[in-house]
């Protein structure tokens, strides 16, 4: 990749991968297929892919006045995607596209991840692929590394903050670890991956609501992939059952007195903390 | 006859205490014949050599990687790789945490293998196969994975198994590996464990783990205080509903609702409030939800995964207490 | 022997019924609500009881002022137990005919002891709300009086009196059947397996009323109308205090420092698809739905006419459904099935009408005793049609 020592010379190419995911707090598993009954449930953009889209708008700020930068926002799923994405362009991405197609139905994560990487491949290069940290449906946070991975490239995980390093293709990247904060030097092109909460994303506006409802968002489907390249996309990880749990209709009662109850709180909101 | 390998991420605290459990895991599903390894890497990797001898394990690959460290996954996932190749490894079992997550993906890609993430346990099923179970759509369904691939790779969330004990005899069978000419493009400047917010900082609601959340109860005698006094303590932002606000007992910063701010947090305390759906509409993401009212059938205990009756102050004056 | 009224639905609407029947010493009454009290179509009432609108024709002045003291009692026996907030509000005159409207309104509130004036003054009209383009406007009518309440917090309210009289509430519980014999309705039946024998069942079903009536093959003529909301947040916290304000087209109002706007009802076209329809109430998302052409029509009218709103962060939004009949005006009282009444169809006003409605219809069924409300808002006006 071409340096250039003055820094942004080139406008830089950002990326975002958003994923849409349900928010319903009851979902409902098809008793024939042991599947989510996804059609029926509402969706809403990934929380954490805000947090992502915010970074990128941040970074696209800080080198405004130093080349600038375009975002192109991508995501992998069935129409209803396109609501994702119009969020993308309402925030600020300059164009959009949605991956969509039967085939890529059933994959896994190293699946979608294989389908990501090809289309980031086509509609690059990329400095920085932004991704939210982890899809709050799966919550899994394997579909950042393992793109990065498929197009060679390294990944920095649970990012607080990015900005350009001294040189160009350089970033300095904040990193959220166990035991604080780590800073990183990192060369592009990179995945980085971004918490939920890590910033305040900011609304989308009227007006640029507005501008957002009048740009297209072509769909780019399987054609687009060889033969071979689909034949990759076969499901390893496969789900054979799924069953619903529960959900409370009625809170259980905590009972007993004031100390009773103040020691039961504790040890719930312990529990609760540590879970992720 | 085939091999469980479990990966030991080594952190700038060591080995990573949940480790032990995974040990456990590869233990439970060995079956026959089967032999249990553990592999770890690092620029100095010798140093965790008795900390990863765990009882039950057949031998300790101990990969040194010059330079390259956590940090460096996309070097580090070349030199696990790599050690793995040549073996006849069934499954790759880790931790699910950040400081293996991206490592064993990467994994995944350069061995094009099959990986199910965030596992609570394994079973062995009827016809053998290694059945993952795991929740999904947040805790609200139980599904049961399958890998179509050997190795398969598996992160396993901690506190489903008993930590494995260090063995008392020393270290198993240990092989030793020197991964040269990796290249990472990431560089570490700084590893600085001390950065982060100062205490006196109030903490965003939206950015909280736990959030303590009051209503109007909160507008008898000194609950608003001691709600306060109970935040801080226990390090959770204080939010309220938004009579609350409108009141001026706090900020509209601090409003969660539809009118106001929508909070993920992991566990919300829900003290006072009425449970209107303006207010019910702010919490999102499924968090562990605990509401404390003095009446029983507010709109609350539909949307509480629990509930106390009781007074609020009472219970704060007890959770101020110390044990 | 006490009569025993079972009320469906625990809206605005039959909250306040509820409580003003209790208020009989011999009436026995129970509300069942399938969710929550208060968590339909009355949670997403803006709960605008202005002292001068178009919401309510001036015909019916009465109705609106009863509303508002109604909630004004409310607040002084508890403050905020009703989620008043004293804003004041701006009315909009784009016409003569608004102008006359507005100046009547003006002069009702002041009979009934309020303040409010009929401003040209686009300074002085500027000065009350900065952000707000007054090209467009001829004059404002403005009080300091009013604002706007909570629709949830009122029905918990009413619903928490009506059961201190002794009424009761069964919530979580869905009802599936209304059972008749020889065109009179005798009971209800729930899917808790339950049957219980009332003297009188009225619907306060609000939008679900069509699927109501249907358990008794009885037509309710209810179209739903989109009321699309958003809740905007300005780019900057404002150090005024931002009035309802009301046009013909649109009315919005603060929510703490958001700005909460939506299309107005009067303004909704029952034959336009885009507006009105029929569906079912349960199909609809709680949030979210809106459509594109919304942010449209709100783009529209908030250059032209509150250019300060065009870069506020667009917060949340809603798509409800307000049960409409064709005249705008509710259904109350008697239908074809003896002992089945109705207090539904209120559409965009079930905050300021039920006060009133549920006062004379507490009475109605109880003594018998009709009042001009209850003639005038008879189900029998739309059968003539």
């Amino acid at each position: 990749m071409e340096i250039d020592d003055a820094k942004g010379a080139k406008p830089l190419r950002l990326a975002i991968c958003v994923k849409h995911v349900p928010t319903c707090d009851d979902i409902e598993v098809d008793e024939a297929t042991g599947r989510i009954r996804r059609a029926d449930a509402e969706c809403d953009i990934n929380p954490c892919d805000l947090n992502a889209m915010e970074m990128a708008n941040a970074l696209k700020k800080s080198v405004a006045d130093a080349g600038g930068a375009t975002i192109m926002a991508f995501s992998m799923g069935p129409d209803g995607a396109l609501a994702s994405l119009k969020k993308c362009l309402a925030l600020g991405a300059d164009e959009a596209y949605l991956l969509s197609d039967r085939k890529f139905a059933g994959c896994d994560t190293l699946g979608t991840a294989r389908v990501l990487a090809h289309f980031l491949k086509a509609k690059g290069p990329f400095d920085v692929i932004f991704m939210g940290e982890m899809a709050s449906d799966g919550a899994t946070g394997q579909v950042g590394p393992m793109t990065a991975a498929l197009l060679g490239v390294p990944d920095v995980i649970s990012v607080a903050t990015i900005s350009c390093g001294e040189r160009a293709g350089q970033f300095i990247v904040e990193q959220h670890i166990a035991e604080g904060v780590r800073r990183l030097l990192v060369k592009s092109p990179m995945v980085v991956t971004v918490p939920f909460g890590v910033n305040q994303p900011k609304l989308p506006t009227l007006r640029m609501q507005m501008r957002a409802n009048k740009i297209a968002i072509p769909v780019l489907t399987a054609s687009e992939l060889s033969a071979d390249e689909l034949a990759r996309l076969a499901p390893k990880s496969i789900v054979t059952s799924t069953r619903a749990i529960g959900t409370h209709a009625q809170a259980e009662l905590i009972e007993g007195d004031a100390k009773a109850i103040a020691a039961k709180i504790r040890e719930l909101v312990e529990g609760g903390r540590q879970h992720v | 006859m085939s091999e469980i390998v479990v990966f030991a991420p080594i952190t700038g605290q060591g080995v990573l205490p949940s480790t032990a459990e995974v040990v456990t895991a590869a233990r439970d599903i060995c079956g026959a014949g089967d032999r249990v390894i553990v592999v770890a890497a690092d620029d100095d990797v010798a140093r965790y050599r008795d900390a990863l001898s765990f009882e039950g394990v057949d031998e300790l690959v101990l990969i040194r990687t010059p330079d390259i460290t956590g940090a460096n996954t996309d070097a580090l996932s070349h030199a696990i790789a790599d050690a793995l190749e040549d073996r006849d490894v069934s499954f790759v079992l880790a931790p699910a945490s950040d400081a293996a997550r991206s490592v064993m993906a990467r994994v995944a890609v350069l061995m094009d293998a099959g990986m199910t993430a965030a596992v609570k346990t394994l079973e062995v099923a009827g016809d053998g196969d290694i059945a993952q179970l795991k929740t999904s759509f947040g805790d609200q369904a139980m599904v049961s994975c399958s890998l179509t691939t050997r190795p398969g790779i598996v992160t396993l969330l901690p506190g489903n198994y008993d930590a494995a004990l260090l063995s008392a005899s020393g270290a198993p069978s240990v092989t030793e590996r020197v991964a040269d000419g990796l290249v990472s493009a990431v560089e570490v400047l700084a590893d600085d464990g001390g950065a982060g917010n100062s205490d006196d900082e109030v903490l965003p609601i939206t950015a909280a783990d736990y959030v303590v959340c009051v209503g109007r109860g909160a507008m008898t005698g000194d609950n608003f205080e001691l709600a306060k006094k109970y935040a801080a303590k226990a390090g959770a932002a204080l939010a309220g509903s938004r009579p609350m606000i409108d009141n001026g007992w706090l900020p509209f910063a601090a409003q969660v609702g539809e009118s106001g701010t929508v909070i993920r947090p992991r566990v919300a305390l829900i003290l006072g409030v009425s449970g209107a759906i303006q207010f019910t509409e702010g919490i999102k993401g499924e968090p562990l939800t605990i509401a404390v009212n003095t009446d029983k059938d507010a709109g609350i205990s539909h949307f509480a995964k629990y509930l106390a009756v009781a007074d609020m102050g009472d219970v704060l004056k007890e959770l101020l207490s110390d044990v | 022997m006490k009569k025993k009224i079972g009320i469906i639905g625990g809206g605005i609407s039959g909250t306040a019924l509820g409580y003003n029947l209790s208020l009989y010493d011999d009436a026995d009454v129970t509300i069942y609500e399938k969710d929550r009290i208060g968590c339909g179509t009355t949670s997403k009432s803006a709960g605008t009881v202005c002292l001068f609108d178009d919401s309510l024709n001036n015909r019916y002045w009465d109705v609106r002022l009863y509303g508002f003291e109604t909630y004004m009692k409310m607040e002084r026996e508890e403050k905020g137990s009703a989620g008043f907030d004293k804003t004041g509000t701006l009315v909009c005159a784009l016409s003569e005919k608004d102008e006359r409207r507005i100046k009547t309104g003006i002069a009702l509130a002041r009979a009934a002891g309020y303040t409010g004036e009929y401003i040209t003054d686009k300074e002085r009209i500027k000065a009350i709300l900065p952000m707000l383009n007054t090209d467009a406007i001829i004059g404002a009518g403005y009080t300091k009086d009013d604002g706007y309440f909570d629709g949830t917090m009122i029905s918990n309210n009413f619903a928490a009196k009506m059961t201190a009289n002794g009424g009761k509430i069964i919530t979580g519980v869905r009802v599936t059947a209304i059972n008749a014999e020889g065109g009179t309705a005798k009971s209800v039946t729930t899917d808790a397996g339950d049957t219980e024998a009332y003297d009188v069942i009225v619907d306060c079903t609000g939008p679900w009323s069509r699927f109501t009536g249907a358990m008794l093959d009885l037509d309710v003529p209810i179209w739903h109308t989109k009321a699309e909301a958003f809740f905007l947040a300005p780019a900057e916290n404002l150090d005024y205090i931002f009035p309802v304000l009301k046009f013909p087209a649109f009315y919005a109002l603060r929510a703490g420092n958001n700005i909460f706007i939506c299309k107005s009802h009067l303004s909704m076209d029952l034959d336009n698809p885009m507006h009105a329809g029929q569906w079912d109430p349960d199909k609809l998302p709680e949030r979210g739905g809106t459509d594109d052409y919304f942010i449209e029509f709100l783009y529209e009218q908030m250059e032209k006419d509150v250019p300060g709103l065009v870069d506020a962060g667009l917060s949340s939004s809603w798509l409800s459904y307000r049960a409409e009949t064709r005249d705008f005006l509710p259904i109350i009282g008697e239908t074809p099935i003896k002992n089945y009444l109705l207090a539904t169809g209120y559409g965009g006003n079930g905050v300021i009408e039920a006060p009133a409605v549920s006062r004379d219809l507490a009475k109605y069924i109880m003594r018998g005793e009709s009042t001009l409300l209850i003639e005038e808002w008879a189900f029998s006006r739309l059968w003539k049609k």
